[in-house]
C-alpha cells in the first residue's frame, strides 16, 4: 500500500525542493560570482602583464595564456541558457578589452604618427623640378669644368696614347699675370668696353622697347628690323662678311670697332670747327659706340618687349582715370613692373659682352689654345681667370640691382 | 541741394555758376588731353628716329641682297653701288650647289627644331621649380645656372670633346656593347644637353622663365591647390599655358642661335652631317674648289648669295613668329 504523503511531507518536500533550488541558484550565483571574480582576476593579471610588457617594450605574447571562455565552460555547466549567454557576452567583452589593451600597448611602443607637412611636400616637389637640370649639369658641364681646371694647373701635351698632363702648380697663372705682356691690357680694355656697354645698351633697349610697344603704322616692320642684329651678328655671317674688304669699307660688317664711313668726315669737320682734339675724339668715339650699341641691343629689345606685354593694361586704364600723365605712367607703372626683366637684361648684357665672338680676350685665349702655340694648359688658366673676373662682376652688379627690383606677387 | 533746385525754381531766376572751389575741383579731375600739335611733333620725331635706326639695321641685309644680284660686270663697274645695272640670278644656283643647300638645310633644321622644342619645355619646367618652391640649396643651384652661362666655350671644349669621344655614363654602354661608344659625328652631342636644360644659353632661358613665373599671381596656384591639383598638375594645366610671352621669346632666340651656331657643329660634325652655318663659313673654298686662284668678281656675289640663302629661313621664321607678340595679355581668371 502506498503511503499517503502527509501534507507535512509535501511541504517538507517542497521546502526541500525550494532549498535545493535555492541552493542551486545560490550555487549558480556563487558560481557566477566565482567566475566573475576569476575573470576579474584574470583581467587584472592581464592588465598587469600588459603593463609589464609595455614597460619592457616587448611585443605582447601571442600565446593563449588564459582563455576565460574555457574557464567559464569548465567551471559551470550552465543549465541556465540566459546565464550562459550572458557569460559568453561577458567573455567577448573581456576579449575585446584584452585586445584593446594589447593594441594600446603596441601603439604606445611605436613612435607617434606624423603627417607630411605642406612645406615638406613643397620641398620635395621643388627638388623634382630642379634636379633635372642638376643631373644634366653634372653629366655634361661639371666633368669638363673639373678637367679644364686640372688642365690649367698643368702642362698639356699630346702623345700617341692621348693627352698627357704634367703638373705645374700655379705656374700658368703666374705666367698670365707676370710674364704675359698682352693679357692684362686686353683684359682692361674688354672690361672698360663692357662697363660702358651695359649702361648704354640697357637704357637704349628699354627706350626703344617702350616706343615699340605703342601702336603705330609699320610697327611690325620696325620690330622685324630690330631683331635683325640677332640674326646677323652671328658667327657664320660675320666671318663671311668681314673677310671681305669691300664690305668692311662700307661699314656693312658692323661689329665692334668698325668705323662708320661718315664719321671720318664728321671728325675732320669738328676738328676744323673747334680745334680741340680730346673733345672731338670723345664725341666720335661716342658716335661709333652708338652704332655698336644699336647692334648689340637686339636681344634686349626682344626681352623687354615680351616683358612689357605681360603688364596688364588695366593698370594703365585705372591710372589714366586717376589723371596720370604718360611720364608718370612710365615711372610708376612700367618701370617697376619690368624691373625683374631689367635684371635679366643686365645679366644677359654682361654675359653677352663677355662671351662675344669679337671679344679680344677670347680671341687671345682661343689663339693660345688652337692657334700658333698649342698651349692648352695656359689657355685654360687664362680662361679660368677671365671666368672668375666675370663671375665677380656679375655678382656685384646683380646684387646691387636686385635689391631695388619690385615683384608684384612675391 | 538738388531738392532745393527742383522745389524752388521760379522762372527768370539766373542760374548761379560754380563757386571757385567747385571750379578748382573740376579742373583737377579733368583728364588732360595733349594738344594736337604736340601729337604731331611726337609722331614726326618717332618717324625720323625710326627711319634712321631701321636704315642702320637693315643696311647689311640690303647689302647682301644687292651684292648677290650683281653680275660680274657690275662688280667691276664702280658706278653701281646699290642697284645693279645687269642683275643676274645666276649667283643663287651656284651658291646652292657650292654649299649643298638641301643637305645642310636638313641637318640644320633637325638640330635647330629639336633643340628649340626641348629647350623650351625643359627650361620652363626648371624655371618654375626655381620660382615657386623653397628648398635649402635653391640659391646655390641657381648661381650655378647663371655660371654656366658665363663659361667661355673655349674652356670646356676639349674635355667635352674627349667625353663625347668615349661616351660612357656610369658604365652602361660598356655593359651593353663592351666598350664606350663614339658620339662624334652624330647629332647627339648637340641635342642631348638641351634635354637636360644645359644646352646653348639655356641658363638665360631658365632665368627668363623664373622671372616670369615669379611675376604670376599666387592666387592662380592657390585656386588650383584648392581644387586638388598637385604641383605638377598645377604647372601643366595652369602655369604653362599662361607663359606665352616668354615662350615665344625663347623659341625665337633658341632657333636663331642654334641655326647660327658655328663652334659646336664645327667641332662635332663632319662632311655630310654638317650644318648650314659651317658650310657657309667654308663657302669660299667650296666655290673655288680649294684652289689658290680666286676670281673676286665671281666669288663675292656667289658668297653673298650663299649668305642670302642662309638667312632666308630665319627671316621667314621671325616674320611668322612676331605675330605672337600679342599686346596686353589680360590675365584671365582673376576677379577682384
Amino acid at each position: 500500500m502506498e503511503e499517503k504523503k502527509t501534507p507535512n511531507q509535501d511541504t517538507a518536500d517542497a521546502a526541500v525542493n525550494a532549498e535545493t533550488k535555492q541552493t542551486k541558484s545560490s550555487k549558480d550565483d556563487q558560481v557566477k560570482m566565482a567566475v566573475k571574480a576569476q575573470k576579474e582576476e584574470k583581467k587584472s593579471a592581464k592588465a598587469k602583464k600588459a603593463e609589464k610588457q609595455a614597460v619592457e617594450k616587448v611585443v605582447p605574447n601571442t600565446e593563449k595564456s588564459v582563455d576565460p571562455k574555457a574557464q567559464v565552460q569548465k567551471a559551470v555547466k550552465p543549465a541556465d541558457k540566459k546565464a550562459a549567454q550572458a557569460q559568453k557576452a561577458q567573455a567577448k567583452a573581456a576579449k575585446k578589452a584584452v585586445r584593446a589593451q594589447k593594441a594600446a600597448a603596441k601603439a604606445a611602443n611605436r613612435r607617434p604618427k606624423k603627417f607630411r607637412s605642406l612645406q615638406k611636400s613643397q620641398r620635395v616637389a621643388g627638388r623634382c623640378f630642379v634636379y633635372v637640370w642638376f643631373v644634366g649639369f653634372l653629366l655634361f658641364v661639371a666633368r669638363p669644368l673639373v678637367q679644364s681646371l686640372q688642365f690649367s694647373f698643368s702642362r698639356v701635351s699630346t702623345t700617341r696614347t692621348g693627352l698627357e698632363l704634367q703638373f705645374l702648380g700655379w705656374d700658368n697663372y703666374q705666367k698670365a699675370f707676370v710674364s704675359d705682356a698682352e693679357f692684362i691690357p686686353l683684359l682692361i680694355d674688354t672690361l672698360s668696353i663692357m662697363a660702358m656697354d651695359i649702361v648704354m645698351v640697357v637704357f637704349f633697349s628699354l627706350f626703344i622697347a617702350v616706343l615699340l610697344n605703342r601702336k603705330f603704322r609699320g610697327r611690325g616692320l620696325v620690330r622685324a628690323a630690330f631683331f635683325l642684329p640677332v640674326i646677323i651678328m652671328s658667327g657664320a655671317l660675320m666671318s663671311v662678311m668681314s673677310s671681305d674688304m669691300s664690305a668692311q669699307f662700307s661699314g656693312a660688317a658692323g661689329g665692334s670697332g668698325m668705323p662708320l664711313l661718315r664719321t671720318v668726315d664728321f671728325k675732320t669737320m669738328l676738328l676744323q670747327m673747334t680745334n680741340y682734339n680730346p673733345m672731338v675724339e670723345y664725341f666720335t668715339n661716342a658716335m661709333d659706340r652708338i652704332y655698336d650699341v644699336i647692334w648689340k641691343s637686339g636681344v634686349q629689345i626682344l626681352l623687354f618687349l615680351s616683358g612689357l606685354q605681360s603688364i596688364s593694361p588695366s593698370l594703365y586704364e585705372s591710372a589714366s582715370i586717376e589723371g596720370c600723365t604718360a611720364w608718370e605712367a612710365f615711372w610708376k607703372i612700367t618701370f617697376p613692373m619690368i624691373s625683374p626683366i631689367i635684371i635679366v637684361n643686365v645679366v644677359y648684357t654682361v654675359v653677352d659682352s663677355f662671351t662675344d665672338i669679337n671679344n679680344k680676350t677670347l680671341e687671345y685665349i682661343q689663339d693660345t689654345a688652337f692657334g700658333t702655340t698649342l698651349d692648352y694648359g695656359y689657355s685654360s688658366a687664362l680662361s679660368w681667370i677671365y671666368f672668375a673676373i666675370i663671375a665677380v662682376v656679375l655678382v656685384i652688379v646683380v646684387g646691387l640691382i636686385s635689391r631695388k627690383a619690385f615683384y608684384m606677387n612675391d | 541741394m538738388s531738392q532745393k533746385a527742383i522745389s524752388a525754381k521760379p522762372a527768370g531766376l539766373k542760374k548761379k555758376g560754380p563757386t571757385f572751389n567747385q571750379w578748382l575741383n573740376r579742373q583737377k579731375h579733368k583728364v588732360k588731353q595733349a594738344p594736337f600739335w604736340k601729337n604731331v611733333l611726337l609722331n614726326i620725331f618717332l618717324l625720323i628716329l625710326f627711319t634712321g635706326l631701321v636704315y642702320v639695321l637693315i643696311y647689311p641685309v640690303i647689302y647682301i641682297v644687292s651684292t648677290s644680284l650683281k653680275s660680274q660686270a657690275d662688280m667691276l663697274d664702280s658706278t653701281t653701288v646699290w642697284v645693279p645695272k645687269h642683275p643676274s640670278l645666276s649667283n643663287y644656283p651656284a651658291a646652292f650647289e657650292a654649299i649643298d643647300y638641301l643637305a645642310g638645310l636638313k641637318n640644320t633644321l633637325i638640330i635647330a627644331v629639336t633643340t628649340t622644342v626641348l629647350q623650351t619645355i625643359t627650361c620652363s619646367f626648371i624655371g618654375y621649380g626655381f620660382a615657386r618652391f623653397k628648398f635649402k640649396e635653391k640659391n646655390l643651384i641657381f648661381a650655378l645656372v647663371i655660371l654656366t652661362l658665363i663659361i667661355p666655350v673655349q674652356t670646356i671644349v676639349l674635355p667635352q670633346y674627349l667625353q663625347y669621344r668615349t661616351f660612357d655614363i656610369f658604365g652602361i654602354f660598356t655593359a651593353i656593347t663592351g666598350g664606350p661608344i663614339n658620339l662624334v659625328n652624330t647629332f647627339v652631342p648637340l641635342i642631348l644637353p638641351s634635354f637636360f636644360g644645359v644646352g646653348l644659353k639655356s641658363g638665360l632661358f631658365i632665368y627668363l622663365f623664373r622671372q616670369f613665373y615669379r611675376g604670376m599671381p599666387k592666387e592662380l596656384e592657390e585656386a588650383g591647390y584648392i581644387d586638388g591639383c598637385g604641383p605638377f598638375r598645377t604647372y601643366m594645366r595652369i602655369m604653362w599655358p599662361n607663359a606665352t610671352a616668354p615662350m615665344v621669346s625663347v623659341i625665337l632666340l633658341s632657333f636663331v642661335w642654334h641655326w647660327n651656331d658655328v663652334f659646336e657643329p664645327d667641332m662635332y660634325l663632319e662632311s655630310a652631317n654638317r650644318t648650314l652655318a659651317v658650310r657657309l663659313v667654308n663657302i669660299t673654298s667650296a666655290i673655288t674648289g680649294s684652289s689658290e686662284v680666286t676670281n673676286l668678281t665671281y666669288v663675292i656675289p656667289t658668297k653673298y648669295a650663299g649668305c642670302g640663302l642662309f638667312i632666308l629661313p630665319l627671316i621667314i621664321v621671325y616674320l611668322v613668329g612676331q605675330r605672337y607678340f600679342v599686346e596686353g595679355m589680360e590675365r584671365a581668371g582673376i576677379v577682384g
